[in-house]
């Protein structure tokens, strides 16, 4: 499976919040870093085809998302960064929901449901409203609901906000365990998150990145621009304030 | 997918209550019709309320089968023989209340078609020395409306042959009977219209309250996002549309029917207005306003799913859903515009007073075809319907 962007940009009026991105994303887990506004969201949105290009394309496997339609979107588990929650559903009935809107057979459904529950810890309470339900407890069911229908590109926005250290420590293993064998697109400015999990990292800014790779190559990258023998001392955390606090080094590409 | 839609729909709080609430007005309108119907007993010479004096005055007032011409003719000879003036209470006392409705069937039978008030001093005029002229009457009346001048526009020649044309169809005599259990019937479609409101309530959420919580982009992931859970949304709003409606109309016709029963049902409508020219029944009618009532509702569904889809504020969309109810009532006819008057016709709030508008005479002359007012209204919010739907998909996927 290969998930193409070719010179994806999307433009509103006239701010341009995606500038002609170009990526090429196999199997594995990849990481999108960059503060808000950068235009991470709506590179995720674009990559589940929610949102249309201004223009460049996104193709899999060398077929345009947007003519796949529905095939495209059978592949796609996406976890919207801050969305919305049925308060009135219990757990298990905003599986069957979201199963069935994925087209999933019901019994089938069922069971996955109680599976992907019983994953993200939430086996006991599938049967509680979610407006009972912690933050945290929100976010568990939202990354269980992307795991529904075994997606083969998994899109999780912000998949970590509100979890606790604990919790957080969980998801990174089950993340780094879900991109041996499909694409995970990530996107967090907790810089941890991704370096811990993240087989690439794309430091985004502006609609852009300004610097990609896998963690090792950032870390000589950064020993170049920043002619630091430290590299021992490195951590994506230095890399990303390097960029995103120095204003004038933001154009440099890597 | 239908289910858990459905569930949205029910399990809001404020859908909830405003559903108990429009089911509680028609309770409340039917029992206060019921509890207001009034009989003159002239033998006790006391006034009965409520179920007796609905189930009294229907027994009093048959005093005819069929409104035949010796009927009316021998019935105004007794009117005019009494010499009084009909606007008197005497007359009222003497004439009128013992008579019931069937006086002010026949002087609004002899009062020209624009006044607003029954002439009840225009049966004194009639001359009697061939009779009646009862039906002879009507359709003199009606070709005269047709021929008359209007500063917003004449009938055309085209028009007027279809309208004598179909009130010479309408089946003469008159059947005759009493029309106060049907007049309650009919009436259900004032409580009827509130319920709209409360659709319009349930429904300004549905697509955006998807934006509002950020669901939207959830849903339009996933594999049927982008059409299927459209449709079933449209579909379930529709059907919830109908069935409380339905339902709402149902409970109110059983409760009178279980009350007071259906007497009445087989009579002609034109015992609410002798020149109504559908040759309907009064049940077939009350059917007719129902079904209007629930196209005015379906077409007000799909424009706020439009509006919910694209606005993305269920407020803004509930206010617009209330401005289509409401604001029309304020628009004035013209006295000078015909075509703002036809349109000003076709707004829910005229709709929804069919009654009115089957004695109207108002039709659309397209070409060399006549379409009654009926007719185009059932066009038109179908046609808007359809436009409407079309554009739903689109509003709700410019995400």
């Amino acid at each position: 499976m290969e998930l193409v962007l070719d010179r994806v940009t999307k433009q509103y009026k006239n701010k341009i919040a995606v500038d002609r991105l170009s990526a090429t994303l196999k199997e594995g887990v990849y990481g999108l870093l960059g503060a808000n506004g950068a235009g991470k969201t709506t590179l995720m949105r674009m990559i589940c085809g929610i949102l249309g290009s201004s223009s460049g394309e996104i193709k899999l496997d060398g077929e345009e998302i947007g003519a796949m339609g529905e095939r495209y979107r059978d592949l796609l588990g996406y976890l919207p960064q801050d969305f919305g929650y049925y308060p009135n559903f219990t757990a298990i009935e905003f599986m069957l929901y979201i199963a069935s809107l994925k087209g999933l057979d019901r019994s089938y459904a069922k069971q996955q449901s109680r599976v992907l529950l019983q994953k993200v810890g939430l086996a006991n309470e599938m049967r509680h409203k979610i407006k009972t339900f912690s933050g945290g407890m929100r976010q568990r069911l939202g990354i269980a609901q992307a795991l529904l229908n075994d997606p083969g590109i998994l899109v999780l926005d912000e998949p970590t906000a509100g979890l606790d250290p604990k919790e957080r420590v969980r998801f990174r293993d089950m993340i780094a365990e879900l991109g041996k064998e499909r694409i995970v697109i990530l996107s967090t400015h907790i810089v941890s998150d991704v370096e811990e999990i993240a087989d690439w990292i794309y430091l985004m800014k502006q609609g852009q990145f300004i610097a990609q790779g896998t963690l090792e190559e950032l870390r000589e990258h950064y020993c170049s621009v920043t002619q630091s023998e430290e590299q021992k001392n490195f951590n994506l955390e230095k890399l990303y304030l390097y960029y995103f606090s120095e204003e004038e080094k933001c154009v440099k590409k890597f | 997918m239908i289910w858990f839609e459905w569930k949205k729909i029910f399990e809001r709080r404020l859908n909830a209550i405003a559903m108990v609430l429009g089911y509680v007005l028609i309770g409340i309108c039917v029992c206060a019709w019921i509890s207001d119907a009034s009989f003159y007993d002239e033998a006790t010479q006391t006034y009965i309320e409520g179920i007796d004096a609905v189930r009294q005055k229907q027994h009093v007032e048959a005093q005819t089968e069929i409104l035949s011409e010796e009927y009316v003719t021998w019935l105004v000879t007794e009117i005019q023989s009494a010499g009084l003036d009909m606007e008197s209470d005497e007359a009222y006392e003497k004439i009128i209340r013992p008579m019931g409705d069937i006086f002010m069937v026949v002087a609004k039978n002899y009062t020209d078609m624009r006044e607003k008030v029954i002439d009840r001093n225009a049966v004194n005029e009639i001359d009697l020395t061939e009779g009646a002229h009862f039906y002879e009457q009507r359709m003199q009346k009606i070709i005269d409306y047709l021929n008359m001048d209007f500063s917003f526009g004449n009938y055309k020649e085209i028009e007027k042959e279809y309208w004598i044309q179909k009130a010479e169809e309408t089946t003469i005599p008159f059947r005759w009977g009493n029309m106060e259990i049907m007049g309650m019937l009919w009436d259900l479609a004032a409580p009827g219209f509130y319920l709209v409101f409360v659709i319009a309530i349930c429904v300004s959420s549905v697509f955006s309250s998807e934006h509002e919580s950020g669901a939207a982009y959830l849903l339009l992931a996933t594999k049927y996002g982008k059409n299927r859970l459209i449709w079933t949304k449209i579909a379930v709003s529709v059907l919830f549309a109908v069935g409380y409606l339905a339902v709402g109309i149902l409970l109110g016709a059983g409760a009178i029917g279980v009350l007071l029963g259906f007497d009445g049902a087989g009579l002609p409508v034109q015992l609410w207005d002798s020149v109504i020219p559908y040759n309907l029944t009064a049940v077939q009618a009350c059917v007719a306003n129902f079904a209007v009532l629930i196209l005015i509702s379906v077409t007000l569904v799909l424009i706020l799913l439009c509006c919910s889809a694209g606005l993305r504020s269920s407020l803004a969309t509930l206010v617009i859903g209330f401005t289509i109810l409401i604001a029309p009532g304020f628009f004035p006819m013209s006295k000078e515009s015909g075509l703002w008057n036809h349109i000003n016709y076709l707004f829910p709030i005229r709709v929804i007073d069919l009654k009115t508008m089957l004695g109207s005479y108002v039709s659309y002359a397209v070409g060399n075809h006549v379409i009654s007012y009926v007719e185009m209204t059932v066009i038109v919010y179908t046609a808007v319907s359809i436009v409407v739907m079309l554009s739903i998909k689109k509003s709700f996927l410019r995400a």
